[in-house]
């Protein structure tokens, strides 16, 4: 049966041809536009992954520098298994930087922030510095006196990396220099945690707030939850209201791209339909022979959906080489971040499989039902 | 003891035309044994073709029997008829009707894809029968390679395929020139003889009638002779 399909097919090559033309389209036109959708969504949800993470607090203070948290509750965080990692920080206000009062009234401070240089170089994304250090070098666990500078007291003071600079009355060592697009991150000053504690006189055993690294960011909110669960006397906080706001705006970004690729599914599915039609319509004679000589109903039927679906199933291959060939071009031209997953090229080709299925039913249908002694008249 | 293979008792037919009725078969009998070599003949629109199809199956009478090994055909669904065709009844038409874009002894194996059987048995089967045909170096050619008497050998062999105990053909020479037609009729008689074989065959070409066992003569939907 399959080989009489085959060479059916192959005995109309130019028809075929069109045919899976059309089929090709349909195939690629879902590629790429769901390799550029399933790209945007990487992308942002790899952004999201850099804010995400969970802010743990004292209750009820809102600011960092006025929150206190024991050491000793990281351990109950750290053994939920979602948690990558939790760093301590301690957040400051520098009230002076080469001798310049920085703040007055409404307009917020400058931070000192003490960090932890290993934990925080184990954070995955989160709130990690280290990545953001876009001049020198991260601090050292045997740095004291050391200093990353945001990018705006840097250019404020004019201080590159190794030079000195006064904050607090203390005298640091610039050592790296911090760039990000956040205005309050532009003003931050990374020491180690030790020298800030001792600065302040702050006891050894507390941070400010500690940064909770997750494995998954989506984790977020059961993490928050649980970690106010185990832990008396702070709030968990996370970004899930962005985050959700987020991924409503992927969902429909999502339902546009499946929408578009419907159409060009339709337009496929319209032209091996058409295909069909034409050719079963060409072949009623065979088709009377056929059932003139003991074929049945069912086996006519057979014969036609599988001369459909192998048009599928070639469109189908076709169109998931050339369109994952194509995003791979198309990725460095357009500078558009697209990827074609294994999971879309079988759904690409399962959906022009099953094209050929629906676009033969009627088609075979049609010739099953014809009388043979009219066809072999007529036909 | 001869046995009957087809008995047709007072066979009517009518057709839709339009508008009216078309009285193609107006009381027909007839009997076929095993191993006849039977002509209907008549001039064109005496319902010749009309009791053919019924003979094979491919249509029922309005009114009328036509008992296939003793079974009424009219009382079978389209299911049952195409399965008597499938194993009982070979079919040569006048246009040859092969398929174009198989090979000759895969359009001769074709009566057996449904079947399911081997491919290696189907064409076992089909190389000796286009062997006797004299199609031996043919057998992977196309129709439009071949004469229209090759073609209709090729034919031939493919009613045969199935091993039928009828085999219907229809103007089989009608579109050859008589020397070729001449050989088309010592083939089918060949076969009739060799395989002990039915053969009814429609024409209107009067020549060929005294190569045959028996004649029926129709004339506006009646037996005549």
């Amino acid at each position: 049966m399959w080989k009489i399909a085959f060479r059916n097919l192959l005995s109309k090559k130019t028809r075929t041809f069109l045919a899976l033309t059309g089929l090709v389209i349909a195939v690629v036109g879902v590629i790429g536009l769901i390799s550029i959708s399933d790209g945007i969504k990487g992308t942002i949800t790899e952004t999201l992954g850099k804010v995400q993470g969970v802010q743990v607090l004292q209750k009820d203070v809102f600011s960092p520098a006025f929150s206190s948290v024991k050491l000793s509750v990281i351990p109950k965080i750290e053994s939920l298994p979602e948690v990558n990692v939790v760093v301590p920080r301690v957040f400051r206000v520098a009230f002076s930087v080469e001798g310049t009062r920085t703040f007055s009234g409404g307009s917020e401070p400058p931070f000192i922030v003490g960090i932890d240089p290993v934990k925080e170089q184990a954070t995955t994304g989160g709130g990690s510095y280290g990545t953001r250090v876009t001049k020198g070098r991260f601090l050292k666990t045997s740095d004291k006196y050391a200093v990353i500078i945001g990018k705006k007291i840097a250019d404020d003071f004019k201080k590159p990396v190794g030079s000195m600079i006064e904050i607090n009355n203390y005298n640091f060592r610039v050592v790296g220099i911090l760039e990000t697009s956040s205005s309050s991150m532009d003003t931050m000053m990374l020491m180690p945690i030790s020298t800030v504690r001792s600065m302040f006189g702050l006891s050894q055993d507390e941070a400010s707030m500690l940064y909770v690294d997750l494995k998954n960011p989506a984790d977020a909110e059961s993490v928050a939850k649980k970690i106010e669960l185990r832990v008396d006397g702070v709030d968990a906080k996370t970004g899930t209201e962005f985050a959700t706001d987020i991924t409503s705006v992927l969902g429909s970004l999502d339902m546009f791209f499946w929408a578009i690729s419907l159409i060009a599914v339709l337009v496929g599915g319209v032209g091996i339909l058409n295909t069909m039609l034409m050719s079963v319509m060409e072949r009623f004679r065979d088709f009377g022979i056929l059932k003139a000589i003991g074929w049945s109903n069912s086996n006519v039927m057979t014969l036609v959906i599988s001369e459909s679906v192998i048009l599928g199933a070639a469109g189908g291959i076709a169109g998931v080489i050339l369109g994952t060939a194509l995003v791979e071009v198309a990725k460095p031209i357009l500078g558009f971040p697209m990827q074609v997953s294994l999971s879309l090229a079988v759904t690409a080709f399962l959906l022009s499989v099953f094209l050929g299925l629906i676009g033969g039913l009627y088609p075979a249908r049609k010739a099953s039902k014809l009388n043979p002694i009219e066809a072999i008249r007529y036909g | 003891m001869v046995k009957k293979i087809i008995e047709v008792r007072d066979v009517h037919k009518y057709f839709k035309l339009g508008e009216t009725y078309v009285h193609a078969l107006r009381g027909v009998s007839l009997t076929i044994n095993q191993g006849d070599f039977v002509f209907i003949v008549g001039p064109s629109g005496s319902g010749k073709s009309t009791l053919l199809h019924l003979l094979g199956a491919l249509d029922v009478p309005t009114q009328g029997k036509i008992l296939f090994e003793g079974k009424n055909l009219a009382d079978l669904n389209e299911d049952v008829l195409s399965a008597i065709r499938r194993k009982k009844i070979g079919f040569i038409f006048q246009a040859f009707n092969l398929m174009q874009s198989l090979t000759a002894i895969e359009n001769v194996t074709i009566p057996l894809v449904p079947t399911g059987i081997d491919e290696d048995v189907a064409n076992r089967r089909a190389a000796k029968f286009m062997e006797m045909l004299g199609l031996k170096d043919r057998m992977f050619h196309t129709p439009n390679q071949l004469s229209g008497g090759q073609q209709q050998r090729v034919a031939i062999a493919r009613a045969l395929i199935n091993d039928p105990i009828v085999v219907l053909a229809d103007e089989p020479t009608g579109e050859l020139d008589s020397k070729t037609g001449n050989e088309i009729f010592d083939y089918l008689r060949l076969m009739n003889k060799k395989f002990n074989k039915t053969f009814v065959i429609v024409t209107h070409d009067m020549e060929y009638i005294k190569k045959g066992d028996k004649v029926f003569k129709i004339h506006d939907g009646k037996i005549i002779d």
